[in-house]
């Protein structure tokens, strides 16, 4: 009788092994990799057994990265840069709208793919960076399939640069601000606080918190340089002094992050109960900017932007489009407000379990003594 | 949630959905769905994971194995109790015998 062949014999050929290993999102790889490694019996069963997992292992992903909120942050400033709101008609008659959703749909989709395979613990700018380039590729992707399959739906080269430079910005800015998966407490499940945990988390939020303020007062000059050119070249009074009160708007954001924004330094080498004390006050500090983040960021760049509105409708003679225009404007606003509110209740959270820690240290304290 | 508690320490993705198909026969049940099932429950912190050390065998990959936590416990409890009454109910109606012979009647007619 022969011996049976040992399960170390039969094993997937390599490449449709590395092919299946890519298609699944790193998340999972390593189980569900070596549990159809388990499974296999010919290389038939290994990929349709492969095939049959990977669509609820991809879902699955989505559904555990995916961001609502982030991803209608990312996409609807795309749809507005490929000219969804320019109420201009296409070289076939159709809507702008139509043909400004492909870009923004594929921006959608790659965003959405990109979080299941990639999910960083903590975010970084570069990581922000290639994250927009890859939503711009794949924007640039849906129009190079479009010229071959629908023509008549693609955008003008000039509509797709100007809303690929747009997508580039507005992805880089919502994703290089947004929580990774690192967004947590440094508390474990047990109350217990490891100090490298807290070494680690503290100097990841004073970074964090030092990038972001950088990036607004970097975009508020940024806003304050286009204002100014439209306050120069502006079509009638009304729109250059929208564009003045913008400019004013932004200062007065750069004005607040410089003043009450920025991060304290959290002594480490103090004793551990100083050191978390001034953890929770920087960490209450933020969530207060976070909180009335309507009252110092939004509502400044408001009065401003409605009059701009106002000017552009008077100087088109059709409200329609800078309606459109204001409209999106405080959609966005709205969703920001909410983005902000939500990064409150994670800080809240963070607070609620070192103000519990502290409480435990008290009490340790006194019982000892 | 059964299906983990029924394999204790063994219970990682293969003898999880190997034990699934057993208690939910003649329905076949994917690989995939399973993850996607175990993933939705971790969510809900029913059940935790945590990988082990890799095998040979597995091509040098680790398992990822689950426990029940002890809200999954509690929830698993509860739907064994709702499962009992839908079961006492249909007894009280139909009889044991008669529930049975239906069940046998079912799957042959199913098998055919």
């Amino acid at each position: 009788m022969e011996p049976e062949p040992s399960k170390l014999e039969v094993r997937p050929p390599a490449l449709v092994d590395a092919v299946i290993r890519l298609l699944i999102p790193p998340a999972c790889r390593e189980h569900v990799l070596g549990d159809l490694w388990e499974r296999y019996t010919s290389p038939r069963q290994y990929v349709v057994d492969a095939l049959r997992t990977l669509p609820f292992v991809i879902w699955s992903q989505i559904r555990r990265t995916s961001d609502p909120l982030l991803l209608a942050m990312q996409v609807l400033p795309a749809f507005v840069f490929f000219g969804g709101l320019a109420g201009k008609p296409g070289a076939d008659g159709g809507p702008a709208w139509l043909r400004a959703v492909i870009p923004a749909i594929a921006v959608a989709v790659a965003m959405v793919l990109r979080d299941a395979y990639y999910w960083p613990k903590y975010p970084s700018s570069r990581q922000a960076v290639l994250d927009a380039g890859l939503a711009v590729a794949s924007a640039f992707a849906s129009q190079g399939a479009l010229a071959i399959l629908w023509p008549e739906l693609t955008l003008a080269p000039r509509e797709v640069l100007m809303g690929g430079v747009g997508t580039f910005l507005a992805v880089f800015s919502i994703r290089a601000a947004a929580p990774g998966r690192g967004f947590r407490s440094p508390v474990s499940a047990n109350g217990s606080l490891s100090v490298d945990d807290f070494f680690r988390d503290t100097q990841e939020f004073e970074r964090r918190i030092r990038q972001r303020n950088r990036r607004e007062v970097l975009a508020g000059v940024l806003v304050i340089l286009g204002f100014g050119v439209g306050l120069w070249r502006g079509p009638n009074l009304v729109a250059r002094v929208g564009c003045a009160l913008e400019m004013a708007g932004a200062l007065f954001i750069i004005y607040r992050i410089r003043t009450r924004a920025v991060a304290g330094s959290i002594p480490l080498d103090a004793p551990r109960a100083h050191a978390v004390a001034a953890y929770r006050r920087e960490l209450e500090v933020q969530r207060d900017l976070l909180r009335t983040v309507t009252s110092w960021y939004l509502l400044p760049l408001l009065p401003g932007a409605a009059v701009l509105m106002l000017g552009q409708a008077l100087a088109l003679a059709q409200p329609a489009p800078a309606l459109r225009v204001f409209v999106f404007f405080l959609l966005f606003c709205v969703l920001t407000r909410q983005l902000n509110q939500r990064g409150a209740r994670r800080l809240q959270d963070k607070i609620d379990e070192l103000v519990a820690l502290e409480t435990l240290d008290g009490n340790e304290a006194d019982d000892r003594r | 949630m059964t299906a983990i508690l029924s394999l204790g320490e063994n219970a990682y993705g293969v003898t999880i959905h190997a034990q699934v198909e057993k208690l939910a026969q003649p329905k076949s049940v994917s690989l995939g769905a399973v993850y996607a099932t175990l993933d939705r429950l971790e969510d809900k912190r029913l059940i935790v994971s945590w990988l082990s050390d890799p095998t040979p065998a597995r091509g040098g990959r680790s398992k990822r194995h689950y426990r029940l936590e002890e809200l999954g416990e509690r929830a698993l409890h509860e739907s064994a109790l709702t499962a009992r009454r839908i079961c006492d109910a249909v007894e009280r109606i139909w009889g044991v015998n008669a529930w049975n012979q239906n069940l046998r009647s079912w799957k042959s007619a199913r098998q055919h």
